[in-house]
């Protein structure tokens, strides 16, 4: 019994260091500026293929000292194959609506909209479809940011 | 404390269950922000099966290029790397960058080990070669012309190789398109002495450099 009295010591601290595992995980693949709002940066923060579908996940930092209001039409947004010169949208859904988020508004088939303060982050996501003739890598473009080119698509 | 095995089921059930539910959900990268929906997966699914075998590709036209040339135009611009070009005091010509930097600052006396605070400025111009994504450059090492010739030659070489293994250890730079070349005392970039032939420690200190010359991608 001495030994099942230390195992919630044990539990916790696992926890514990389960969860700041998790909070350390962001990984960074890519970072881009935005050209078109001062102070904002883009990291791509994950790219993942699934049932012939991209998944990419960014966060959106504000870096300078105002706040900034961040719009990106999700109908600007595409994946360049530029071996096989073509390009992809995001997915819509059976309503006309993309398949990415957050969606503040639902205009033109969804945008992201947010205010983000100094020193503050955003996360975004969406989904491609995979581009057929299997590039090893892609050019991700997102309306008022600079290109994350040479991406590396997962197998 | 005790733990009555009932309180150890649980807390073992919780320490299984945690970490399965989290992989089985799709969430939001670290930061402030949604996760992603638990049908989203499914939407794209059955989206993707309505475009059909293309996908919805789309060809991308004369036009389109254009834009993504100028897009890599813009990132060489942009406002990070122009600062960097700025605080490096690099000459920016037509086909290429130069950057001039002091022996002193990247190397202790006689040595030819990166030091550790030189790091943050080879790190700015690690940003400006890929910004640039440039096919060559060029790391040519220069001594001073105190002490024996064929020693400030090898010194020069060695420097110049330590700055091409630092940024293919540790910016990932590929090491195919780094030339590593070291000159020695033979290309001063001032004087070694004065007029008088007295010694010119400050010429001397200018000629013990690492020029960095990083071709621009047509």
């Amino acid at each position: 019994m001495r030994i099942l009295s230390k195992i919630p010591v044990f539990v916790f601290t696992l926890l514990f260091l389960m969860g700041a595992g998790a909070g350390l995980a962001g990984e960074v693949i890519q970072s881009q500026e935005a050209e078109s709002v001062d102070g904002i940066e883009v990291d791509l923060t994950s790219v993942k293929m699934k049932n012939d579908i991209v998944t990419l996940k960014f966060k959106i930092r504000n870096v300078g000292s105002k706040s900034q209001n961040v719009e990106i039409p999700y109908k600007s947004c595409f994946l360049m194959d530029e071996t096989n010169q073509k390009k992809y949208y995001i997915l819509k859904d059976s309503d006309g609506i993309f398949i990415a988020g957050p969606l503040n508004r639902r205009v033109g088939g969804g945008q992201f909209s947010l205010h983000i303060s100094p020193g503050k982050s955003k996360n975004m996501w969406m989904k491609f479809p995979a581009p057929p003739d299997n590039p090893e890598t892609v050019t991700i473009s997102i309306e008022g940011v600079l290109p994350f080119e040479d991406v590396k698509l997962p197998k | 404390m005790n733990l009555s095995p009932r309180c150890f089921i649980l807390l073992l059930a919780l320490l299984l269950v945690f970490p399965s539910g989290l992989a089985a959900q799709e969430t939001g990268p670290t930061g402030d922000g949604p996760e992603i929906p638990p049908g989203a997966h499914e939407k794209a699914i059955e989206a993707l099966k309505r475009l059909g075998p293309e996908r919805g590709a789309k060809k991308i036209d004369f036009h389109m290029a254009r834009i993504m040339g100028l897009a890599r135009g813009i990132e060489a611009k942009s406002k990070k790397i122009q600062e960097a070009l700025r605080n490096l005091n690099a000459e920016v010509t037509e086909t290429e960058i130069r950057i001039d930097l002091s022996g002193d600052i990247l190397f202790g006396f006689d040595r030819w080990d990166i030091r550790s605070d030189a790091e943050e400025t080879l790190k700015k111009i690690a940003g400006v070669i890929r910004a640039y994504k440039s096919p060559q450059i060029t790391v040519s090492g220069h001594t001073d012309s105190k002490g024996p010739e064929d020693y400030n030659q090898r010194l020069s070489e060695k420097r110049a190789r330590a700055v091409k293994q630092w940024f293919t250890d540790h910016a990932g730079i590929d090491p195919k398109t780094i030339k590593a070349v070291g000159f020695g005392e033979t290309r001063p970039k001032v004087p070694n002495t004065h007029p008088d032939g007295s010694d010119d420690p400050e010429g001397r200190q200018k000629n013990r450099r690492v020029e960095i010359r990083i071709k621009k991608s047509r």
